[in-house]
């Protein structure tokens, strides 16, 4: 194809490019991740992200691999969200041997459908010498009352995984088994101890009661807590299996994905265009060597090496970048470039300013590059989605940049756990789509583009 | 000489050293931190006190003096081989030993028959790479191309626009769609393998094990068909449309001939070359896009073999399999030109300028 003939203003193509209807979804879309990416990086910790990320004492009080909370809107099935089970003031602070005994009692109701995922008690305590006891009493809507154990709680900040508490669940099923008269089958979870109804097996809807009893030694010995019962959705985009909340890491992966894949294209076309630009312009032994230097990187298994230097020497997006660029500057649309910029060169207006002394530098850069630049914006724009999964290529082969959330990074990290196979749907769904309307974007705009700058292209 | 043989002979003297500047860069690289010397020291020690173990002669030496002596013969040992000697030397020698493909022995893997020799496990598994990747590459040039060229014929129409609209999901790589597929086809339906090569335990009859290994082929095959094929019947299409509008066509319909003469003589012919570039990038692009791949369908060819190196850091695997790819490369681009000599008569006329 050879280079366009007209001039192409910046106004008249965006003119153009909102008649096409594909291309305004495109747009839309852009502009839609654009200001997710300026809210990300103004309104949250970006900065701090990835540090953040890593950290699982941040994410403690958020359910484990939770569905988004939408999807209870299309299920029959009603799952939980977290309930906060929070002290209040004591109800009772009465004398118990040399000790104090203060009782709390908190109430919520439960009208979900299926059992929560968790239950783990939360203290914060200080205290002068002996250990407080805590003893959890649970009463069921139907009035059951179960003990839920007695705990010698340590200074500082502790929880209690009732969940995890093997003892505790078992002893607690061989009472029910009293009650019942008979055997259950099968060994029930600590959940469905606690919000099932064993003559029916249903839940158990209503309001429950927890009841704290909090032994301290000294009236100054302070002990704060609060009981999560955690639930089966949560938020945008759900959790995953480190119970960080993905609406996050999506909103953190913009900014990122969007900068990657527009400064790998941006840059990687200028500077393929200027070497062309030489290459074309002064012909000979430049030419030869450039064009040389073009069959060379043709060979060089590109992934290969990106993996290869990604590996020895550290996993770093920006590295990335620029390794990315190095190994593409010489690429095969050179060749095309290359061929364009010979046709120019034989243009009366270059012969004319040559004949008036412009010197080289100043055809290539001031005669010969802008004329270049309109036919390569539609290659610019629909080689973004390719870098863009190129990072999540590497990050799917666990060569991710640790200190930044990647939404690659997240859609490795689900399917190395198995959420295919598991059935976590969303861990992997959230963040695909999340790469597929950025790289569908790009490709409508793309394509628009095609046809504006390839006149020839749109009456076809 | 035949000019063609000349040129090809030239052609393929070219690539050999575009090959062999490659495989130098590529030893640079992984040589920079200095990886390829400490591992051939370590092999050296390896095979040093091995031998020192062996042997009947050393076997009442004390401990000391056992690591003494072996330190001493190791020193003898890495000075034969010259890792003494500056980098520049020995670069060429690594080079030499890349590219006649003494690749050396994995740090940690072994091949399916229990060798660690880099060459036998990258031997292994090249087949099933070739197998998966040149039979989907193949498939999508055949879609494209006749998709292409029945949509040519109705341009305008609604299936025409419909291919249009369409064609931004092939934004999204083949790998993507794998993992979508696995999810639909394995999880949701249970009615394909989620990867593999053949079903475990393999069938012990030939037929059965092709017709297993076919089934495993499915899933990663629809996952670059899916991915190629709006883009490939678009691009197909707009590019025999562009060569429908050249004025030979015109004089050809004007002197009446009939439709499928002109498709084939006059649209085709000429687009050929073109059409033949397009499917052998399509081929380099395929080594590259099998790592991935490879990962999400569990295919044990050369860029799961890749993976795994990756994650137990056996740098002499991953340089041989680095130099393999840039072989199969340099091979594709040469039968690239000779089809490019047989198909287009002005390379065939003033061969050798338009190479």
């Amino acid at each position: 194809m050879s280079v366009v003939s007209e001039e192409l203003s910046l106004k008249g193509v965006i003119k153009e490019l909102l008649s096409y209807k594909s291309a305004i979804l495109g747009l839309i879309i852009l502009a839609g991740l654009i200001i997710l990416s300026i809210y990300a990086v103004l309104f949250t910790p970006f900065a701090q992200s990835g540090a953040l990320w890593n950290d699982q004492q941040v994410w403690l009080k958020y359910p484990r691999t939770a569905a988004p909370e939408w999807t209870n809107l299309f299920s029959g099935k009603k799952l939980p969200e977290n309930i906060y089970v929070n002290m209040s003031k004591p109800v009772n602070v009465s004398k118990e041997g040399t000790r104090i005994k203060r009782t709390y009692i908190s109430k919520f109701s439960f009208s979900y459908d299926d059992t929560p995922s968790e239950i783990i008690f939360f203290f914060n305590t200080s205290y002068e010498k002996l250990r407080p006891k805590v003893s959890i009493l649970w009463i069921k809507p139907d009035g059951e009352n179960l003990l839920l154990g007695t705990y010698k709680i340590r200074k500082g900040g502790t929880s209690i995984y009732l969940s995890n508490n093997l003892r505790l669940v078992s002893d607690l099923q061989e009472k029910i088994e009293e009650e019942l008269g008979k055997k259950i089958n099968k060994s029930l979870t600590l959940e469905d101890i606690l919000f099932r109804n064993f003559k029916t097996g249903g839940i158990l809807k209503g309001t429950y009661t927890v009841r704290l009893d909090v032994l301290v030694k000294n009236e100054t010995d302070r002990v704060e807590w609060q009981g999560i019962v955690y639930g089966k959705v949560y938020g945008l985009a759900g959790t995953d299996d480190k119970r960080r909340p993905l609406h996050l890491g999506l909103l953190w992966g913009a900014p990122i994905a969007l900068a990657f894949g527009l400064v790998a294209s941006l840059s990687i076309t200028f500077i393929q265009l200027i070497i062309s630009a030489i290459s074309g312009y002064y012909g000979g032994k430049v030419d030869a060597v450039i064009q040389r230097l073009t069959e060379i990187y043709m060979i060089l298994p590109f992934l290969p090496m990106l993996v290869l230097v990604q590996l020895l020497y550290g996993m770093n997006l920006w590295r990335l970048l620029l390794l990315l660029i190095i190994l593409s500057i010489f690429g095969t649309s050179v060749k095309t470039y290359r061929v364009w910029v010979m046709q120019l060169k034989s243009y009366p207006y270059v012969e004319a300013a040559r004949a008036y002394g412009a010197s080289n530098m100043r055809i290539i850069f001031l005669y010969i590059l802008p004329r270049l630049i309109p036919p390569t914006i539609p290659s610019l724009v629909l080689a973004v989605p390719g870098y863009v999964f190129l990072e999540a290529a590497l990050a799917f082969l666990g060569l991710s940049d640790v200190n930044i959330v990647t939404w690659g990074r997240i859609v490795e990290e689900a399917f190395s756990e198995g959420a295919l196979y598991k059935g976590y749907y969303h861990w992997v769904l959230m963040p695909s789509l999340m790469l597929v309307i950025t790289a569908i974007s790009f490709a409508l705009i793309g394509i628009a583009l095609d046809r504006i700058v390839n006149p020839k292209l749109k009456e076809m | 000489m035949p000019p063609v043989v000349k040129v090809l002979v030239k052609r393929a003297l070219i690539l050999f050293v575009i090959v062999l500047i490659a495989t130098y860069i590529t030893i640079l690289v992984a040589n920079v931190g200095g990886y390829i010397d400490e591992l051939k020291k370590k092999e050296i020690e390896f095979q040093v006190a091995q031998a020192v173990q062996n042997n009947p002669q050393y076997k009442d030496l004390s401990p000391t003096e056992k690591t003494a002596l072996i330190k001493k013969l190791a020193q003898v040992e890495i000075k034969r081989q010259g890792l003494d000697q500056p980098f520049i030397i020995r670069s060429f020698r690594y080079l030499w030993d890349a590219i006649t493909l003494d690749l050396g022995r994995a740090e940690k893997m072994t091949s399916d028959s229990g060798s660690r020799s880099v060459k036998v496990i990258i031997l292994e598994r090249l087949p099933q790479t070739i197998l998966l990747f040149t039979t989907a590459t193949v498939i999508n040039f055949f879609i494209g191309l006749f998709g292409g060229l029945s949509l040519s014929r109705k341009f305008g129409s609604f299936l025409d626009r419909l291919v249009i609209y369409l064609s931004p999901t092939s934004a999204i790589p083949g790998w993507f769609y794998g993992i979508f597929l696995i999810m639909i086809f394995y999880t949701w339906l249970h009615v394909l393998p989620p990867g593999g090569l053949v079903d475990y335990p393999p069938p012990p009859d030939p037929v059965g094990y092709v017709l297993s290994v076919l089934k495993h082929m499915i899933l990663p095959l629809l996952s670059w068909i899916v991915s190629s094929f709006f883009i490939g019947i678009y691009s197909n299409r707009t590019f025999f449309l562009l060569y429908s509008t050249e004025d030979y066509v015109e004089v050809a319909k004007a002197k009446g001939l009939p439709p499928g003469q002109i498709e084939r003589r006059y649209i085709l012919r000429p687009a050929l070359p073109p059409i033949i570039t397009t499917f052998a990038f399509a081929v380099v692009f395929s080594w590259s896009g099998a790592i991935i791949t490879e990962t999400v369908f569990n295919w044990p060819g050369l860029g799961l073999t890749y993976y795994q190196a990756i994650n137990l850091v056996d740098v002499p695997v991953i340089v041989g399999i680095t130099v393999v790819f840039g072989y199969l490369i340099a091979a594709t681009v040469f039968i690239l030109d000779i089809l490019y000599g047989l198909v287009d008569p002005r390379i065939k006329a003033g061969m050798g300028e338009a190479l």
